[in-house]
């Protein structure tokens, strides 16, 4: 849309879109001979993982290592310092902890760690991890119970079903939901057209969480793109 | 007037004129832009074939987790915000000319 102004000055409508990413990075420093590393819970990301291949996880040396790494990390010898992406046989999940194979038990594909080493784990992006929905395609704010609040957005496919953002927080009697319902209206409305860019309203593991979701308390997050 | 979003994908190393190797969409159309994987974001239009359910998309290629940036910089392209112009270049692939750091391919898809 465009404002045609008196003085032939033409002024671009701009329109704010919203952004969201889920929580899903965490690191760790080992203790001596650590296999396991868990990522799911309320204390952790906003989503549980049920498959090691959702996550890339890395191990950062402290020491240099030339046993207790396996070959198929720079050829069993590794540096102090560097950083070694752990391949899909050398990981696994059990419930909610991701472990990493010993290399005892697996020459090739596992790594024996040490205390102090820096174990990483991110989520891999796929589609719902990570959007910017456009302010002017939401559809609605609506609790679902007392502890959950969905933000609707137009289905950016066409399907019938929304685009969803899923807030879980705690159970005032409603408070929550208004202060969220506040939020929505004002970073809908916000007046930075000058600036253009996103407004980042959750990008937790950035520790970016907009302030309306922060007073409502809002632990997490969840995107689902229809 | 309307802004616009220009993209090209030639296939091969000629210039592009095949179907799904150039568009041009305008910004309104945008639905919504989120990652696809580790190193693609998608951007979804309204789609031209005047379906409701088949969406057109975009996706651009970049460095790994780096959708932040690419969602951050097309928006400022949608919004105009450095330049002003109405018709943003975001890939030219022909030219090698790429207006969002990082991202290093474009690819449509279009229904019709």
């Amino acid at each position: 849309m465009l404002l045609h102004l008196l003085t032939n000055t033409y002024i671009y409508m701009k329109t704010n879109f919203l952004y969201f990413r889920e929580n899903g990075y965490q690191q760790y420093t080992a203790t001596d001979t650590q296999t396991n590393f868990t990522i799911n819970g309320d204390a952790n990301w906003d989503l549980d993982v049920s498959a090691d291949t959702e996550v890339k996880v890395e191990v950062t040396f402290l020491e240099a290592q030339t046993t207790k790494c396996g070959s198929a990390y720079s050829g069993g010898e590794v540096d102090a310092g560097e950083t070694v992406t752990v391949n899909n046989t050398g990981k696994s999940i059990s419930t909610n902890d991701i472990v990493i194979a010993n290399q005892g038990a697996d020459g090739t594909n596992g790594i024996t760690i040490s205390a102090g080493d820096i174990i990483t784990i991110s989520l891999i992006p796929v589609e719902g991890t990570e959007a910017c929905f456009r302010a002017d395609k939401l559809l609605a704010v609506n609790s679902t119970s007392d502890t959950i609040t969905v933000l609707k957005f137009k289905a950016s496919n066409g399907a019938a079903a929304d685009d969803t953002v899923t807030l879980t927080h705690p159970d005032n009697d409603g408070a929550e939901f208004k202060l969220i319902a506040d939020y929505v209206n004002e970073v809908c409305n916000a007046n930075i057209a000058e600036r253009g860019n996103v407004i980042a309203c959750w990008d937790k593991q950035n520790n970016v969480i907009g302030r309306g979701l922060a007073k409502a308390g809002v632990t997490k997050m969840r995107v689902a793109i229809a | 007037m309307e802004r616009y979003l220009y993209f090209t994908n030639p296939n091969d190393t000629s210039a592009p004129d095949a179907t799904q190797e150039l568009a041009m969409y305008p910004t309104s159309s945008v639905t919504a832009i989120f990652a696809a994987s580790a190193t693609t974001t998608t951007i979804n239009f309204v789609p031209r074939d005047g379906t409701t359910t088949t969406e057109d998309v975009v996706t651009l290629t970049h460095a790994d987790g780096d959708h932040k940036n690419v969602m951050g910089a097309l928006v400022s392209m949608i919004n105009a915000e450095k330049n002003n112009s109405p018709f943003q270049v975001v890939s030219d692939k022909e030219k090698s000319i790429f207006n969002i750091s990082g991202v290093t391919a474009c690819a449509i898809t279009s229904a019709d």
